[in-house]
């Protein structure tokens, strides 16, 4: 096989995009009515996601009434899970019970969401999201902070503002938006989850090396990439508020 | 869901009288509707998402390999996750086991076999999204699930695509792996139009005094005495033909005429189900139509 | 820096368009709500909120539930008690629904959520668990709701001082897994509840099948147990949680005459014929 080249001179990269394009972004509320409170599945490329979120309730739903003693007076127990199925990925592998990437994924999303959602509503209870992935093609963290967002606001959860994330690597000088797998294998990125349109961040991630007199750059970049699908994502909410209104009516 | 004493006795009683009122009006061979959607993933060689309203959704893929071997039996694998479930919980490998079973001992290997000596390993995972809240403390089983795993196992194998095989079919003087077409859409189906084979469909049939019903709710079969599997290929009755427990309580032997009540259900129904799930399998594949 | 988005070409699709002659919608304007232009779906989509929007900069509004400040220094919500009568107070909404206002508080209403109880409703709940002079019943709500053990009839009399011997036989009278007709007594209050029995029109539910509807279908009224001809009747509590049964004949108090096979009852009441299996 020929070299990939991730940034060609012209400014192209392997499928095609600008440095400054996102893939193709779709997303959808309330796909699963009768097994959640809220769902959602987000669509990045060919990331496809699906998050599920019950709640808020009393006890979490797998263990047996013994819950109770553990709900915390200040806010809800926050209960993120990333279920990775062995298809997921271009080559077919198992992951193991306790992937320890998928686990900090599911603590950086945690703390994230906690500052998100509006805690005093919801003291002792509980509040219970699944991720499944169907389909990775880079972006991982992104795809499930845009799908957690989307599913709490379809549960009717209290968020203070939209997180939308999106990942940046950087190719020599060269910010790049919205990665996808191979990018993510050769370049380092990051993933910035910004807090509806300010430029505020509630979640950042790097797992490589990145310099920092790029930093600003990046993220600069990042941020005017998740205004945008705050928009898209926005938008859904609004097209599938309004249909389920008018059925009402 | 749990049920209370005087909402089990009720539906029991409707089942066991010789109306067979199921609660939501079925006849006693009726199917709720379901809804399956294929190609959505785009990873795999072949994926399906089946599911009904009010219940249980699952996703299958299926992934090929090529690998050389001698031992026939390794070419298909099939995983069960159940979220919320270990994996090594009874309810994932004994609907892992059964759904092996019945696909190896149907299957058509000559639909895997690229050379003499190459094959395609199929790696069929399925995920089964969630479950009720409440299943600890309920008494149904879930293996109703085998039946819904099956049709989702059908209709991905059926609409699985493989790569063009460019180098020749025999390897005996060329020894030489094989090599395939690099353009996704010269693909050709596993399964191909023209052919006759058929994976094998498992149904889960329901027992409740005299009468047999078939797709069982959640509410039904907590109060059901027995259950069966019964495979069903090419207009007949194939293995496995396996009694299964649909409830933790109430379980009663029985009767020899029971069981073939039952197997003569499915030879009945089993046809339109294979029809239906074909016409799914066919329907022309919509770019911009979202699978949810 | 401008970004580029490839989204998919939407196929679309139809709205009603709601005429509205709501008065509301013209005071909105004329009080500063902050209202998003139309997309072309009729006048409701102009009350559309989504969390993080800003319905208005007036400090004069009271801000109800699904709503929140932002101050300088801290973000608040509406529990907390506020001083800050000098400063702008602009209020931003929290949850993805519709505006409400009653007088001058303004309370967003979402689109889709879990059972609020309030009180004087009329509900069906389940019992998940007995404690101490209660039953803990779950009524698909955030919370579980309590049923105190002197809210409830007991068979053998309507008012009934209850004695110790009846604390320790509660299982034999409501057990877990019972489905209950009941009204709540205490509604609200962090989402926990009170609720009681104490009507012979409710009690714990025999001879029926029971079916789960999302919450915000039933609309509140005065009357929710209706009676169907063919001696079936329905109860649709306002949580959702329904009960389609046979009707309670006349004059057998709080028993129900039991066991009767819903087969007889169709073929005496209604008079279908037996259909024959094969």
């Amino acid at each position: 096989m020929s070299r990939l080249e991730l940034y060609s001179p012209e400014g192209i990269r392997i499928d095609g995009r600008r440095f400054n394009e996102l893939r193709q972004f779709t997303s959808q509320l309330n796909t699963h009515p009768n097994v959640s409170d809220g769902s959602s599945y987000v669509q990045q490329g060919n990331s496809k996601v699906i998050c599920l979120v019950q709640g808020p309730m009393e006890s979490l739903s797998n263990t047996n009434a013994g819950g109770a003693s553990k709900l915390d007076h200040n806010g809800p127990i926050l209960s993120i899970n990333i279920n990775y199925p062995p298809f997921a990925n271009n080559v077919r592998k198992k992951r193991m019970r306790n992937d320890r990437r998928l686990q900090e994924l599911c603590v950086v999303l945690k703390r994230c969401f906690l500052k998100t959602i509006v805690s005093k509503n919801y003291a002792r209870t509980v509040i219970e999201v699944n991720i499944t992935v169907l389909s990775m093609d880079g972006g991982l963290l992104a795809c499930c902070c845009n799908a957690i967002t989307l599913a709490l606001i379809d549960a009717g959860i209290a968020l203070y503002d939209y997180v939308s994330a999106i990942s940046i690597g950087l190719y020599n000088q060269i910010p790049l938006l919205d990665m996808n797998t191979l990018e993510e294998n050769d370049l380092s990125f990051i993933t910035i989850g910004v807090v509806g349109d300010s430029d505020k961040l509630n979640l950042v991630l790097c797992e490589d090396k990145l310099p920092l007199d790029n930093l600003e750059a990046l993220i600069s970049l990042g941020i005017e990439g998740c205004h945008r699908i705050k928009q898209l994502m926005d938008e859904q909410v609004r097209l599938v508020g309004t249909d389920l209104l008018s059925k009402k009516q | 869901m749990v049920l209370s004493p005087a909402e089990r006795s009720y539906i029991y009683d409707s089942l066991k009288s010789p109306d067979v009122a199921r609660t939501d009006s079925r006849k006693y061979n009726q199917f709720r509707p379901l809804k399956a959607t294929c190609y959505f993933l785009p990873n795999s060689n072949g994926s399906s998402r089946i599911f009904k309203a009010d219940s249980l959704e699952c996703i299958t893929s299926v992934k090929a390999n090529v690998i050389k071997t001698k031992d026939l039996s390794q070419l298909i694998n099939v995983e069960v996750d159940i979220q919320g479930q270990r994996d090594d919980s009874p309810l994932c490998q004994d609907l892992s086991t059964f759904l092996t079973k019945s696909l190896i001992d149907s299957f058509d290997v000559k639909t895997l076999q690229l050379t003499d000596k190459f094959y395609y390993q199929l790696f069929i995972d399925i995920v089964i999204l969630s479950i009720p809240a409440d299943f600890q403390n309920s008494s149904y089983t879930l293996y109703s699930l085998i039946s819904l795993t099956s049709m989702g196992t059908y209709l991905a194998l059926k609409t699985t695509r493989l790569p063009l095989l460019t180098s020749s079919t025999n390897d005996k003087e060329i020894e030489e792996e094989p090599s395939f077409s690099d353009d996704w859409e010269s693909s050709t189906y596993l399964i191909s139009k023209e052919s006759n084979f058929k994976p094998t469909l498992l149904f889960i049939v329901g027992v409740v005094g005299n009468n047999v019903i078939i797709d069982p709710s959640m509410e039904e079969e907590e109060v059901l005495e027995h259950g069966f599997c019964i495979g069903f290929n090419n207009n007949k009755i194939v293995p496995p033909v396996q009694s299964v427990m649909l409830s933790t309580v109430d379980g009663k032997a029985f009767s020899q005429s029971t069981l073939f009540k039952a197997m003569d259900m499915v030879k009945e129904i089993g046809a339109p189900v294979v029809e239906a799930l074909d016409a799914i399998a066919d329907q022309e594949f919509d770019e911009f139509d979202s699978a949810f | 820096m401008n970004i580029i988005s490839i989204t998919q070409a939407h196929r679309k699709t139809s709205h009603t368009i709601i005429e509205s002659d709501d008065d509301s919608d013209i005071e909105m304007d004329d009080q500063g709500i902050i209202t998003r232009t139309g997309t072309g779906t009729g006048a409701s989509s102009s009350l559309v909120v989504t969390p993080g929007e800003l319905i208005t900069s007036d400090p004069t509004w009271m801000k109800g539930h699904g709503t929140y400040y932002l101050t300088s220094s801290s973000t608040t919500t509406t529990d907390e008690n506020n001083n800050n009568n000098n400063s702008e107070m602009p209020t931003y909404s929290s949850l993805a629904g519709t505006i409400q206002k009653v007088n001058k508080l303004l309370t967003v209403v979402p689109f889709k959520g879990r059972y609020k109880p309030e009180t004087g409703d009329h509900i069906i709940g389940r019992i998940t668990g007995i404690s101490v002079k209660r039953w803990k019943v779950d009524i698909g709500g955030e919370r579980s709701a309590t049923l105190l053990l002197g809210s409830v009839n007991l068979p053998g009399g309507v008012l009934r001082r209850k004695t110790e011997a009846d604390e320790l036989q509660m299982r034999s009278f409501l057990k877990e897994g019972d489905l209950v007709n009941c009204e709540v007594q205490n509604g609200g209050g962090d989402g926990g509840c009170m609720l009681h029995t104490r009507s012979l029109k409710y009690g714990k539910l025999r001879n029926g099948v029971f079916v789960k509807v999302p919450s915000g279908l039933i609309v509140r009224s005065k009357n929710h147990s209706f009676d169907l001809p063919g001696g079936v009747s329905i109860i649709l509590g306002v949580n959702g949680f329904c009960w389609i049964g046979m009707t309670k004949r006349d004059g057998s108090g709080n028993s129900n005459s039991s066991g009767n096979v819903i087969g007889n009852n169709l073929k005496t009441e209604a008079g279908l014929t037996q259909k024959k299996y094969k």
